[in-house]
Formats: C-alpha cells, sequence, structure tokens
C-alpha cells in the first residue's frame, strides 16, 4: 500500500531563511548608505508635484479666496485622506506592539516613518482654519450654547483647540520614531565608520537605555493613540460635518477613526509590498507577514460596514426631513457614484478578496485590498468633505446656523485646480515618506534582531517546530 | 511573568472534574438556596401572568421598566463568552485556555435568561408567538419584519443556537474524559453524549478547526445582537436621547465591558469555590485586567460621543433629558456611581500591576463594572421615557414593584444556579486544552535567562 | 484480521513505535493514533486528516440566505401594510433578518459539518482504552492473523505498556 501524505513536516524552509543578526545588518547597512537611483528619482519626481500642488493652492487661495467654503471641498478632502491614511500608520506599529505580535517586525519602521507626512498635513490644514466660523452659536461639541441649558463656553473653538490637537500629534509621531530609530542610527553610523549625530550621540546600549527606550515607546505610542483618535473625532466634526446644518451623527467621528486603522493598516501593507519589491528585501519580508495583516485588515472593513450601516440605519429609520437631506447629499444624492464606490473600494471588495484563506495567504491578496482600500478611502473622504463644503457657496439659501440643510446642493466636479491639488498633496505624502526613508533605515534594526533572537527551530517527537519565546 | 505548571494528564482530569465526579457538602447547600431564590421568582411570574402587567411599577409613560434594563443587562453579560473565547482563539493568546469555556457557558445561561426578560415583560406570554414568529395563525396577518422588536428574536434565537451548539461540540473531548473515569449509568449516559470519541489526529484537527470557524462565524453574530438591541431604543424618534447614531456600538462596547468583567468576576469565584489554582494563575486575571482597560477606555469614547453630541445641536429638550440624568434627585447619585462604578475607580486601579494580580481587587472591581454597568442601562431607559411627552402634565416617573424586583433578583439565582449544575454535570475549565496548552509550551535560553516559550505550527 | 490497540505511557516511545511500524512495512495508511489532547501535526507521523469543513459553512449560508430572503419577502407581501412610511420591501430593514438567517445557517451546517467530518457519533466503536484520557499514546492496527503474533512483539519492543488485540 502506498505511504499516505503525512501532516506536513516542517523544514526550516517553512519558517524563513536563516539569517543570523550579522548578516541582516551588513545587509540594511548596505542598502542604507548606498542611495539607488530609483529612490533619487522618485524624490524629485513627487517633489516636483508637491510644488505644483503648491502653486494649485495659492491660485486657488488667489482666485477664489477663503469667502466660500465649496472651492475648497477638494482640498480639505486630501487633507482629511492625509490625516487618516498617513496618520493611521504609525498607529499600525503601535498597537503591534502592545499585543506584543511577532510578525510585527519588518512593518516597525515603515509604519513609524509616515510620522514624518504629519509635518506636511500640518501645514495643509493651517489654510482651512480660514473657513470655518467660530463655534459659537452653531452644532458644535465644544458646548459653545449661550441658550437651553449649560452656560459653559470654551474659548477659541474650535480652531485653537485642533491645532493644538494636531500638532501634538505630530510631535509625538517624530517623537516616536526618533526614540526608536535612536538605537539604529548609532548601529548605522558606527558600521559607516561615521561620527555620531546628535541622535545617537550617548546611545552605548545598556540596560537601562533600552528600559528607557522600551518605556518612551509605550508612553508615546499611548499619546499617539489617544491624540490621533482625537484628532480624527473632531477634525472629522469641526471640518465636515458640524458645517452641514442638520446633520447631528453621533458614530460619524468613530467611522471616522475605524477608517483612520484600516487605511492606516492598508498604507503599510502597500509599502511594505512596495519595499519589498523594489529595494530588494525579498528574504526578509514574507507571506506570513502579509498573511497576519490581512486577517485585521479583513476586521477592519467588516468594520467599516458595521460603522456605516449602525449610522445608515438610524437616519433611515428616523425619516426626520433633516435626516433624509443629509443621508440625500451623503449617500444617495450627488454624491451617490462616489459612495457606492467607497461602500465597494472599502468593504465589499476587500472582504470578497480576504474571505479567502488561498488569498489571504498571499502576498498580492493583502496588497490588493489594501490598495483597494486605499482609493476607496480617498474617494470617501472626497464625498464627505465635498459635499459638506459644497453647502456654503454665493447666494447659498442655506446658512451653517440652520437647524436642518433646507437643500442639497448640486454635485461640486473638480476643476483642473482641484485635481492638481490633490495629486500634489499626494505626491507631498510620497515625497516627506522618501526623505525620512534616507534619514532613517527603513527596517527597525533592533525590533527585527529581537526577533530573530527569541525564535529557533527545534524537532519535536516525529516533527520539527518554530519556537517562539515569549520574553514579556 | 507566567508561572507555568507542568502537571501529569492524570492530575489535570481528577482535579479540573473534582466537582463533577464528587460534589462537596456546600455545592448542595448552594443549589438549595438558590433553588428558593429561583422558586420566589417564578412565583412571582406566576402572579403576573395570573393578575397581569398591573402588578409591576408600570405606568404611563415608563411602560418599559427594569425587566428591559435588566434584559440589556444580561445581553451584555452574555458578550462576554463569545467575544473573549472567539477573539483569544482567533488571535492565538495563549492565556485564554482556562477562561473559554466558562465564558462560553456564562454566555448561553445569560442569553437564556436575557431571551426571558421580554416574554415575561410582555405580560401574556405566549402571545410572543404572534409578534415573533413567522407563523400567521390561519389570519392572514403576518409579522413586521421592519420592526426592531422582530429583528430582535431573531438575533438572539441565533446567538443562543451557535453558542449553545460552539459549547457542545468543544466539549465532546472532555465528555470523553469523563467517560473514561466513570462507572455504571453515569458512564452510560456520557457515553452516549462522547458519541464514541475516541482522539484521532482526524477527530483533533477538527475539534481544532471547528473552533476557529465557529469562533469566526459566531464573532459577527454577538456583534450584532446587542446592536439589534440598541436598535429597539434608537430608530424610535419619539424619546429623547435614544434616537443616537452611536448607539450600536455604544451597547456592544458595554456589553464587553460588563461581560468580561463578569468572566472575570467568575474565574476568582471559581478558583476559590473548586480550589483551581494552578490552573486559574495571576498571568490569566493581569491579561484580562489589561484587555478590559482597553475596553473600557473604548468604551468611555464612545460614551463621550453619546453624551456629547446630545449637547451637539443645543435643543432644549434633550439639554434638559441631560440635566434630569445628571443633576437632579433621584439621577444624579445614580449617575455618579454609574461614571465612579463603571470606568472611574476600576480603571484607576487596574492601571496598577499589584491590583491586577491581587484575586480580591480584581474580584471587587469586577463587580463595580456591572454594578456600574446595570446603572447605565437604568439611566439610559428610564428617564427618557419619564420626559418622552411635551406636555410637563404628561411626565411620569416609574418605581419598580415588589414583584418586578424579586423576579431581577430570582434571575441573578438563576443563572448562577445553572452554572453550579452545568459544572456538577460538566467541566468548566476545557480540560483537553489544558493539556494542549502544556504540549505546546517549551523553553528557550536567551543569553543567561530561560525566556518562557511556545511551539508553533506555522 | 485482528485489531491491536497498542498503549504507550511515554509519546516518545510511541513516536518511534511508529517508525519500527514504517520500517516493518506499514504505512501510515494501515495505523491510527489515539490521544487525550491534540499534538502538532505529523507528531507521529501519522497521515494527514483531509476534510471538507470549509464547505460546509458557505453552503449553510447560502441556505440562510435564502430562507432569510423568502421569509422577509413572502411574510411582507403576504400583509403589505405600510408601516411608519416605509416600503413595503424595505432593503435596509430586511438585511437584518437576513443577515441572522445566514448566519444561522452557516454555524448550523458547521456544526453538522465537523460532526460529520470527525465520523461522529462513531456507534462502532473500535479498541479503546480509558488511559488515552489519563496522557497515554494508543496505536491502533489492523493486520492478518497470521501476523499478529509478530506486530504484538514489535511493538512491545517498542516500549507498549499493553497491547490489547481483538480477532474478528
Amino acid at each position: 500500500m502506498q505511504r499516505q501524505k503525512t501532516a506536513p513536516m516542517h523544514d526550516h524552509k517553512d519558517f524563513g531563511p536563516d539569517i543570523t543578526i550579522a548578516e541582516f545588518q551588513k545587509k540594511m547597512v548596505e542598502k542604507h548608505t548606498t542611495m539607488s537611483a530609483g529612490h533619487l528619482k522618485l524624490m524629485a519626481i513627487s517633489g516636483f508635484l508637491l510644488l505644483i500642488g503648491i502653486i494649485a493652492i495659492v491660485i486657488r487661495a488667489t482666485t477664489d479666496g477663503f469667502e466660500y467654503r465649496a472651492p475648497w471641498g477638494y482640498y480639505a478632502a486630501t487633507v482629511a485622506f492625509l490625516l487618516t491614511a498617513a496618520g493611521g500608520a504609525p498607529l499600525i506599529i503601535v498597537a503591534l506592539r502592545l499585543t506584543h505580535a511577532h510578525w510585527r517586525r519588518p512593518f516597525a519602521r515603515i509604519s513609524e516613518l509616515y510620522a514624518a507626512v504629519g509635518i506636511l498635513t500640518l501645514g495643509l490644514f493651517i489654510p482651512l482654519l480660514l473657513l470655518v466660523p467660530t463655534a459659537n452659536n452653531r452644532f458644535t461639541l465644544w458646548f459653545q450654547a449661550d441658550n437651553g441649558g449649560s452656560s459653559i463656553r470654551i474659548p477659541w473653538a474650535p480652531h485653537f483647540w485642533i491645532t493644538l490637537l494636531i500638532s501634538m500629534l505630530v510631535v509625538s509621531g517624530i517623537a516616536l520614531l526618533l526614540v526608536s530609530a535612536r538605537s539604529d542610527k548609532a548601529n548605522l553610523n558606527d558600521n559607516m565608520n561615521k561620527p555620531r549625530g546628535w541622535l545617537s550621540k550617548g546611545w552605548v546600549g545598556n540596560s537601562k537605555q533600552w528600559s528607557i527606550k522600551k518605556g518612551g515607546l509605550t508612553f508615546l505610542g499611548a499619546c499617539y493613540f489617544f491624540l490621533l483618535i482625537g484628532t480624527l473625532s473632531f477634525f472629522s466634526v469641526d471640518f465636515g460635518m458640524a458645517l452641514v446644518p442638520g446633520w447631528k451623527d453621533a458614530i460619524f467621528p468613530a467611522f471616522q477613526s475605524i477608517t483612520g486603522l484600516q487605511a492606516g493598516l492598508a498604507t503599510v501593507i502597500v509599502t511594505l509590498w512596495l519595499v519589498r519589491k523594489y529595494c530588494g528585501f525579498e528574504d526578509y519580508i514574507q507571506m506570513e507577514h502579509f498573511w497576519a495583516a490581512s486577517k485585521i485588515l479583513l476586521a477592519l472593513s467588516l468594520m467599516f460596514f458595521y460603522f456605516w450601516f449602525s449610522g445608515f440605519i438610524i437616519f433611515w429609520y428616523g425619516r426626520l426631513p433633516a435626516e433624509v437631506n443629509v443621508l440625500n447629499l451623503l449617500m444617495f444624492g450627488p454624491y451617490k457614484v462616489f459612495f457606492f464606490s467607497a461602500f465597494i473600494l472599502n468593504f465589499v471588495a476587500p472582504f470578497l478578496i480576504l474571505l479567502w484563506n488561498s488569498a489571504r495567504k498571499t502576498m498580492w491578496g493583502p496588497t490588493l485590498a489594501a490598495s483597494l482600500i486605499l482609493i476607496g478611502t480617498l474617494i470617501d473622504k472626497i464625498r464627505i468633505y465635498v459635499a459638506s463644503y459644497s453647502v456654503d457657496f454665493n447666494n447659498s439659501p442655506v446658512s451653517i446656523f440652520d437647524h436642518k440643510l433646507n437643500l442639497v446642493p448640486a454635485f461640486q466636479a473638480p476643476d483642473v485646480i482641484d485635481v492638481l491639488i490633490v495629486l500634489g498633496c499626494l505626491s507631498g505624502g510620497v515625497f516627506m515618506l522618501s526623505v525620512a526613508a534616507k534619514l532613517f533605515p527603513i527596517f527597525s534594526l533592533w525590533e527585527i534582531s529581537e526577533g530573530i533572537k527569541i525564535r529557533t527551530v527545534k524537532p519535536y517527537l516525529r516533527t520539527k517546530l518554530l519556537i517562539l519565546g515569549k520574553p514579556e | 511573568m507566567q508561572q507555568r505548571v507542568a502537571l501529569p494528564h492524570k492530575q489535570i482530569n481528577a482535579d479540573l472534574l473534582n466537582i463533577t465526579l464528587k460534589a462537596p457538602l456546600w455545592w448542595w447547600i448552594t443549589v438549595g438556596v438558590l433553588g428558593l431564590f429561583v422558586l420566589a421568582a417564578f412565583s412571582s411570574v406566576a402572579v403576573l401572568v395570573n393578575k397581569g402587567l398591573g402588578v409591576t411599577g408600570l405606568n404611563r409613560p415608563v411602560m418599559w421598566g427594569l425587566f428591559i434594563v435588566d434584559f440589556i443587562f444580561w445581553i451584555g453579560i452574555s458578550h462576554a463568552g463569545v467575544m473573549l473565547s472567539a477573539i483569544l482563539r482567533l488571535s492565538k493568546a495563549e492565556w485564554r485556555r482556562p477562561a473559554t469555556r466558562a465564558a462560553e457557558v456564562l454566555t448561553v445561561l445569560s442569553l437564556l435568561w436575557a431571551a426571558l426578560h421580554p416574554v415575561i415583560h410582555a405580560g401574556r406570554l405566549w402571545r410572543i408567538m404572534y409578534w415573533a414568529f413567522p407563523y400567521d395563525f390561519s389570519r392572514g396577518i403576518w409579522i413586521n419584519i421592519r420592526s426592531p422588536l422582530v429583528w430582535d428574536p431573531s438575533a438572539i434565537f441565533t446567538y443562543l443556537t451557535g453558542s449553545a451548539l460552539f459549547v457542545i461540540v468543544a466539549l465532546i473531548p472532555d465528555l470523553a474524559v469523563i467517560r473514561d473515569r466513570t462507572t455504571g449509568i453515569r458512564h452510560q449516559i456520557y457515553s452516549i453524549l462522547a458519541m464514541g470519541w475516541r482522539g484521532t489526529p482526524r477527530q483533533w484537527k477538527l475539534q481544532i478547526v471547528a473552533g476557529f470557524l465557529l469562533s469566526a462565524l459566531l464573532l459577527p453574530v454577538f456583534v450584532s445582537v446587542h446592536s439589534i438591541v440598541s436598535w429597539d431604543f434608537a430608530v424610535a424618534i419619539s424619546v429623547e436621547a435614544w434616537h443616537v447614531t452611536i448607539f450600536a456600538p455604544y451597547f456592544v462596547i458595554g456589553a464587553v465591558h460588563s461581560g468580561v468583567s463578569a468572566v472575570v468576576t467568575m474565574m476568582v469565584l471559581m478558583r476559590w469555590l473548586f480550589g483551581w489554582h494552578a490552573y486559574i494563575r495571576e498571568e490569566h486575571i493581569d491579561a484580562l485586567g489589561r484587555l478590559l482597560i482597553v475596553i473600557a477606555t473604548t468604551w468611555l469614547y464612545f460614551f463621550f460621543l453619546e453624551f456629547s453630541f446630545a449637547l451637539f445641536s443645543r435643543e432644549s429638550q434633550e439639554i434638559a433629558l441631560r440635566e434630569l440624568q445628571v443633576f437632579t434627585w433621584p439621577w444624579w447619585p445614580l449617575f455618579l456611581t454609574f461614571i465612579l462604578a463603571g470606568y472611574v475607580i476600576p480603571v484607576g486601579l487596574w492601571l496598577s500591576k499589584r491590583v491586577r494580580r491581587s484575586w480580591v481587587m480584581m474580584f471587587w472591581t469586577s463587580l463595580l463594572v456591572n454594578i456600574g454597568m446595570w446603572l447605565e442601562r437604568l439611566i439610559i431607559v428610564i428617564p427618557g421615557l419619564s420626559r418622552k411627552t411635551p406636555f410637563s402634565f404628561d411626565w411620569g416617573t416609574y418605581h419598580p414593584s415588589l414583584i418586578e424586583v424579586t423576579i431581577i433578583v430570582g434571575g441573578y439565582a438563576f443563572v448562577f444556579l445553572l452554572l453550579l449544575l452545568f459544572a456538577k454535570a460538566f467541566p468548566l475549565i476545557p480540560i483537553f486544552d489544558i493539556k494542549e496548552g502544556q504540549t505546546l509550551s517549551e523553553n528557550i535560553k536567551i543569553g543567561r535567562r530561560t525566556v518562557p516559550a511556545l511551539r508553533v505550527e506555522e | 484480521m485482528t485489531k491491536m490497540l497498542a498503549v504507550f505511557k511515554e509519546e516518545e516511545k510511541a513516536a518511534k513505535a511508529t517508525e519500527e511500524l514504517e520500517k516493518a512495512g506499514h504505512t501510515n495508511e494501515n495505523f491510527d493514533i489515539l490521544t487525550g489532547s491534540p499534538y502538532p501535526e505529523g507528531a507521529f507521523g501519522e497521515a494527514e486528516p483531509k476534510h471538507h469543513l470549509y464547505v460546509y459553512p458557505l453552503v449553510g449560508a447560502f441556505v440562510g440566505f435564502s430562507m432569510g430572503l423568502l421569509l422577509t419577502i413572502a411574510t411582507q407581501s403576504a400583509w403589505p401594510l405600510v408601516v411608519g412610511g416605509k416600503p413595503i420591501l424595505s432593503i435596509p430593514a430586511m438585511m437584518i433578518p437576513m443577515y441572522e438567517g445566514t448566519m444561522l445557517g452557516a454555524i448550523l451546517f458547521t456544526i453538522a459539518g465537523i460532526l460529520f467530518e470527525s465520523r461522529l457519533p462513531n456507534l462502532k466503536g473500535g479498541l479503546y482504552d480509558p488511559r488515552i484520557t489519563e496522557g497515554y499514546v494508543g496505536i491502533t492496527i489492523e493486520v492478518a492473523k497470521k501476523d499478529a503474533g509478530e506486530l504484538q512483539k514489535l511493538l512491545e519492543k517498542a516500549g507498549a505498556e499493553e497491547v490489547l488485540r481483538r480477532e474478528s
């Protein structure tokens, strides 16, 4: 009788290549010191497009001014997208470190590098402040009521507070990157026989420094988490929802925070794939990393649907005139193509792809789903912010002080300037990332080295098993 | 820091089946006392059926009282089990092992009791049949699928069926253990229940795949159940503070908060009552404590959104209702207790590792959470209804009657009684899961330190 | 034919015994392993269990969805009463019972699949020893009557505590 196939006999290869810490560091130093032509080209092109984007913003400001919000919808959508996708990216490593996920290691630095994009986002956010009136006497979360109850009034709302929030977010993101990269910079400089820079000066790697570093990462991670949720929540209300009279939707800030997690993870996955493909790190980034991330991406895509539906069913069931108009404005009216596209790209398509283990357990499956999610998120931000900003135009019958939306304004089509703004700002994100990747190694040397230390393969009865240490 | 102990399988069997194979005296006494409470509750239900809803404190405009409050509470408790065991199973968290069965059983039993609340609340229990089930009694009138009061039974039925079957499937290998340790009629009963389980690689593989698959299937159901319960309130436009879009995730996360706390309470009790010191260890409640901090803080975020959006639109009626809830007697002490007990005190304490690793502290803080969360439901349901109508002469309030209170209190005894009965018949900690955990544990040496490690298959 | 069950106290010896069996010309199709708790796949060189459990929830979900769709459409059209200004066939509202139906179908079919694929209930029984649930490892094997003695010796030499036999 033929011997049946035994249950998979794991050989060493199934668990990834056998690399030593020294080999990995050598390769990393080699990659980091030589700047590839591709990297240079990417920096040049994205920098050029950013410049064009900035020129387009200046043209918009000089031709349309800041009197009405309608011309600025696409700009606001782009800022929201950067805040969501690039802002959400560093959160991924914060969450994975918190859960001690072993597969987080190649994701770590890529995720942290996106903190650099925050500087651009903060800069782009400033013009939006000119478009939003004070929170006084209108729908707001900032307790500005001067009639009917509360007399508490928070000053300078919302402008000062939201600027403060975003600034703190950017600072904590950059701090997270610096604290994490400090030992790596020291390592790189020593290996390249270069003098230590300001960041790595004094790093010797004693146990006190390591424990401060790890504690610092936890603290800054927690700060980043709370600041990001706060920023996404308040930004989406103050620079979106509150600009549409009658739109009172408590789940919306939470929904926007969820899209931050979803788009953040998608951003990191797509970047990891690109790094693997174009930077020659095939040996270090493997299917298991994509596979592990794909399960979370699937869960977040389901959450996208859940949060959307939970809000939608209340308005649909309630059928108050204000609710009907808000649903028409955002979903089933002028922006219905955008809404359904975003719905398919953020939920239906990733769900159908990631439902199958055979697609999850590949590198292309999660990457495809993540790419669709990123496109979907941009479209979703456009339908939300362009729609919200379209309410306010010259001779608009709708005022921000109204209690309900009396009219659903027409579709706001993008003009050339809008296209250049969107393209330029998105390229600006890529530019910031590529500059950051030049300054810091693209892999977290210390985290990957730690990972190599705590994994080994041992025989067990008649098979071989991977042994993972759990030092925490 | 983990405190693993390696135990021979024979001892694991003996330890985890100590109640099942031979119940101590306290077990019989407790069952007897709880039985009396349950009897009182069932007699009260009988009085209610006989006399009608007049024996309750329900009256215009507050027609949803303690039954509904307690219904949401128990549905909430039922969210612990599956969420905990499913998420921990899917994430392959090692510390799930002693917690899963107890959590799942708590789910089934509390859901069973929760589902009876609306039935009792209907006054004429048998009429639920007309309203909830797609059966037309030859009258040509069908149930209204568009009503959340029909969505609710469909969700609860699915969840109850699914989670009960989940428990049963995972019980089969443990039933074989009991089968092998009993004689006579008990042996025969357990032989039938174990369905001829032998422990072949095929059976084990399916058992493990089933755990993942059913977890993945039950998770979306569990989310839907409490969401739908919240829509019983939120889709209505007539009551201030109910028509809020955040209600679904707010209810779900609140349910998880109270449910996981209930699991902590239960695990501490199991350790004390059954002497399972080697199985339920400090690392387990520590991990649960850390998980609870995250859950509770997420809950606080949703609570913030729910509350601040009431003030968002500056409508005087809504603001007046919030003032009633927060500043007016008798609601303000309840509100304060709810905030302190539901979040501030327990989470504040859980931040300390010493508290998270203290059995006494975890017992009381987890209990505190559930007191807080029960009050939360009370504050959502009653004040809104008592100010439902626009004219103040139609306002009212609500005082629960003795009958209602008896039924509610008896309900706690009912669930606890069922848990004890379950523990008599089946092990509350999955025996095979504990054994598997031992098989998979390893150590590796890094420098001079021996680090606990795990054998992983992929 | 003779059915045999060799009971091993140590898992290492049982793993070794399966190697000895293979050396003696028995394939892993012939023997089966009985354990009291799950072991990593391939620990005893056993045949890889093939199953189709993933198909069951899909079929179940389809059946459940169809039932949900039928039920929601049929009840609403049988008593077409407009409530709250909503259309008779309101898709958002119908989605909820349909969703629950889908999940219920998937769960029920999965449970049926688990039992069927695990070949439970197993009415035939077979050789068994209660020590299996105490951590012992059992190897069951079926051989021609004439080879039984030799095989028993092999298993005992490999470290079996006891070898149970049943003739058929």
